[in-house]
């Protein structure tokens, strides 16, 4: 079910009027909410293709088993079992996830495969939001692990009833349906200790409705409407546009790509919200960055968040010289990159990230932590922005791209003068530019607090939002799926 | 000031500016008049034509690609005609809009010849797929969400210098209706997706004259065509005319393109587009007289 469908409007007025019935107040609280919302996640991931929710199914047991096998050992002070455990639930989730999702793209690399079990296994379909549910479970292995979800844990060392409402509570993090396909990745550790009975009254109104009018419009003003022009660049027509209409198109796109993802997880983030949950924000203006380094503190923040504590910290991080460090970095950034999608070029993307950030870390790596807190001048921080804006922009095009052969006539046709194709050029600056002026807002918060304190909760604040809404009633952008949930 | 106080005095400069830009919406498009018929979308040219033709009554329903597109129907005031033309997509789109009967009936169906192989393989384009939504017929009953309102699209069509569609004579025909090309091969010459869209055209045809409406086939001017592609539109014209009888328009040999307007090689300008439509109705109406008679 998608967000900005009839459907889910349907599915939510109803889930979140029997969330709040007085049930909800009594001693059972709890149990109806979380039950219900566990429910209504599973109505939300099958309504498409119920077969999915089989696999879903295996990962949310095997993952409830595992956990209370470790916090029992962990109870009891047997390390080794609980390392035996961790290890064995995370080969499944990576398992689930090699099968669905990278057996088709590694079979093409395996020498002598008979034919037919290379079509069976090309056949495999890549279940929805797959790459983000294994994400989850690892994260919740790996914290109840570590302890930093013991006090929450305690009931799934007893049995009977309150085990059963361990799996419970287990089941409804890894499924609840705000974050369920496309993230937020939200933290074993985060959302754990907020599993409780909710109440109306406790709402914060005001997270809710900007966060789902922002992120509606950014998904269905923005990306959708910029959707329909920048497919043309992977497109055997590419050939009919002109040097200008490429260059706005992939600008066009990269405005595209951060409003479709950003406008999903704010969507996450308001629903969430509406249910008396809180999830971290996943994208504090990207576009601002004045490094690569810094793109990707601002940038999918959940995912970074988790490649640092699950993959580059326990690699061992810049623990272990140069050298090491270097090589973790690529490391995190490939595999990044390839938890993207299944494809070389997402590889690709992620590796000159990596490089980015290596060669970022060598030119810098003499600058002592007090030179790099302070302020830089402007000329310097105007430079930095032009560069990782641009840099971040022109990568892009290996993960739009079908292939590289796309991207080499990309760069041929720049060079081919050719009639401006209006709609792309009038959509790539219209549309591009709301996310534009989106980022001067977000330039204001950071730099001029004390004037943005003024903006915030006044009657401007209120009319943008107005406008927001009435472009979201007139002027969305033919339906489009959202980009992460392929991933 | 309380915390509910504030709260309301939020959701009133919300409302008031929800209805300020709905009042600046309503201006330009029922004083101004800068509904747009183009937009910068061939998603949303296309629903604002299937929007336009909605109700019923039209006398004539021109079905196709957006070379059918460009010719003025509702949506540009010209309430004889609903145009069913969609951007990226072919005559099978018009074709499934009426047979589903999310538009009206019209008196004659136009059918594109042009584009009767365009995205063979695929049934519908988005369009098609966007009419079945409930905010199609919204936007169908209330003129402000209707695709020929969106503020872009009004926009764009302000930067294009969109003018009134004008009452245009009609282009002067040698032969109405003109003669069926020879096509010695039938549809089995041509490949399985291709044979399978003639006989999906042949069906919903057949539908559309069951229902009392009358079928005329037209080649507009689109500039010259392959001899390969051309063979196998007279294949397609010379079987849908034996299969349908309905009779045929080769507009392309009787109008020299030297008395037509381009925007690029194959879409028409607004005036001759307004002209070709002017000449589509004239002979719709004396072969109504022939069938009359």
């Amino acid at each position: 079910m998608l967000f900005n469908s009839w459907e889910f409007l349907i599915f939510l007025g109803v889930t979140f009027a029997l969330y709040y019935l007085p049930v909800s107040r009594g001693r059972h609280g709890k149990a109806w909410q979380v039950t219900l919302a566990l429910f209504a996640s599973v109505v939300f991931y099958g309504w498409e293709d119920p077969k999915l929710l089989i696999l879903l199914a295996v990962s949310c047991v095997g993952n409830s088993i595992a956990t209370a096998r470790i916090i029992l050992y962990k109870v009891a002070g047997d390390e080794t079992r609980v390392s035996h455990w961790v290890r064995l639930a995370v080969i499944l989730n990576l398992s689930l996830l090699g099968i669905f999702k990278y057996a088709p793209f590694l079979v093409g690399m395996v020498p002598g495969l008979p034919p037919d079990w290379m079509e069976a296994i090309k056949a495999i379909p890549l279940p929805i939001g797959i790459s983000f549910y294994t994400f989850h479970g690892i994260s919740m292995i790996v914290d109840v692990a570590r302890g930093e979800v013991t006090r929450e844990s305690d009931a799934m060392v007893s049995k009977g009833t309150r085990f059963t409402k361990g799996v419970r509570d287990i089941g409804f993090y890894l499924l609840f349906f705000p974050q369920l396909v496309a993230g937020p990745i939200v933290k074993a550790k985060q959302f754990w200790p907020q599993i409780a009975a909710k109440r109306l009254e406790d709402i914060q109104w005001g997270l809710v409705l900007r966060s789902i009018i922002s992120g509606f419009f950014l998904k269905m003003v923005v990306a959708d409407n910029l959707a329909e022009q920048t497919v043309i660049l992977t497109k055997p027509w590419i050939t009919a546009a002109s040097p200008i209409d490429l260059i706005l198109l992939l600008y066009g796109y990269s405005m595209q790509i951060f409003s479709d993802f950003a406008g999903y997880s704010l969507i996450a983030i308001g629903l969430a919200a509406m249910f008396g949950y809180r999830f971290p924000i996943n994208f504090d203006f990207p576009y601002l960055s004045t490094s690569i380094t810094e793109f990707w503190r601002r940038w999918h923040m959940s995912l970074s968040a988790w490649l640092r504590d699950y993959l580059y910290i326990p690699l061992g991080g810049n623990r272990k010289g140069e050298a090491r460090t270097y090589l973790n970095l690529f490391l995190v950034m490939f595999l990044g990159g390839l938890w993207h999608g299944a494809e070389w070029k997402f590889a690709l993307w992620g590796t000159l990230h990596g490089a980015f950030l290596g060669i970022e870390r060598f030119c810098f790596r003499k600058r002592s932590r007090e030179e790099a807190s302070r302020p830089r001048p402007a000329w310097r921080a105007v430079l930095g922005w032009f560069y990782t804006f641009h840099a971040v922009t022109l990568l892009w095009l290996t993960f739009l791209m079908p292939d590289l052969h796309q991207i080499g006539i990309y760069f041929q046709e720049l060079t081919v003068p050719g009639k401006l194709i209006g709609p792309a050029v009038f959509s790539s600056l219209i549309f591009g530019s709301i996310a534009v002026i989106y980022h001067i807002f977000g330039w204001y918060r950071e730099h001029r607090a004390d004037r943005f304190a003024k903006f915030r909760d006044s009657r401007l604040e209120s009319c943008a939002y107005g406008v927001m809404l009435f472009l979201i009633l007139t002027n969305s952008g033919a339906p489009q799926g959202f980009i992460y949930f392929q991933f | 000031m309380t915390s509910s106080n504030k709260t309301i005095q939020y959701l009133t400069g919300v409302m008031i500016s929800l209805f300020g830009c709905f009042g600046l919406q309503a201006i330009a498009f029922f004083v101004l008049q800068l509904g747009a018929a183009k937009t910068e979308s061939n998603y949303f040219s296309t629903i604002s034509r299937f929007q336009g033709a909605v109700a019923p009554g039209a006398e004539i329903a021109v079905v196709g690609s957006s070379i059918s597109g460009r010719l003025p129907g509702r949506e540009s005031g010209n309430r004889e005609v609903a145009n069913l033309g969609s951007d990226g997509g072919s005559p099978l789109d018009g074709l499934t809009m009426l047979n589903e009967g999310l538009v009206g009936r019209p008196k004659w169906l136009v059918l594109e010849m042009n584009t009767v192989f365009s995205s063979v393989g695929f049934s519908e384009t988005p369009a098609v797929a966007g009419s079945r939504d409930p905010w199609f017929k919204i936007g169908g009953h209330v003129p402000l969400l209707g695709a020929s309102a969106r503020p872009s699209g009004m926009l764009y069509g302000c930067l294009l210098g969109r003018k009134k569609e004008r009452i245009l004579a009609p282009f002067v025909l040698q032969k109405v209706p003109s003669a069926i090309p020879d096509a010695t091969l039938g549809i089995e010459s041509l490949p399985t997706l291709k044979q399978e869209r003639m006989e999906l055209l042949q069906e919903g045809l057949l539908t559309a004259r069951r229902a009392g409406t009358n079928i005329l086939l037209v080649r507009y001017p689109a500039g010259p065509m392959k001899q390969e592609q051309l063979d196998e539109l007279n294949v397609a014209i010379s079987w849908l005319h034996q299969q349908t009888g309905a009779p045929y328009l080769d507009l392309e040999s009787q109008i020299p393109n030297s008395q037509l307007v381009f925007t690029d090689s194959v879409h028409l300008g607004p005036e001759s587009a307004a002209r070709l439509l002017a000449t589509i109705r004239e002979a719709s109406r004396e072969l109504e007289l022939t069938v009359a008679h």
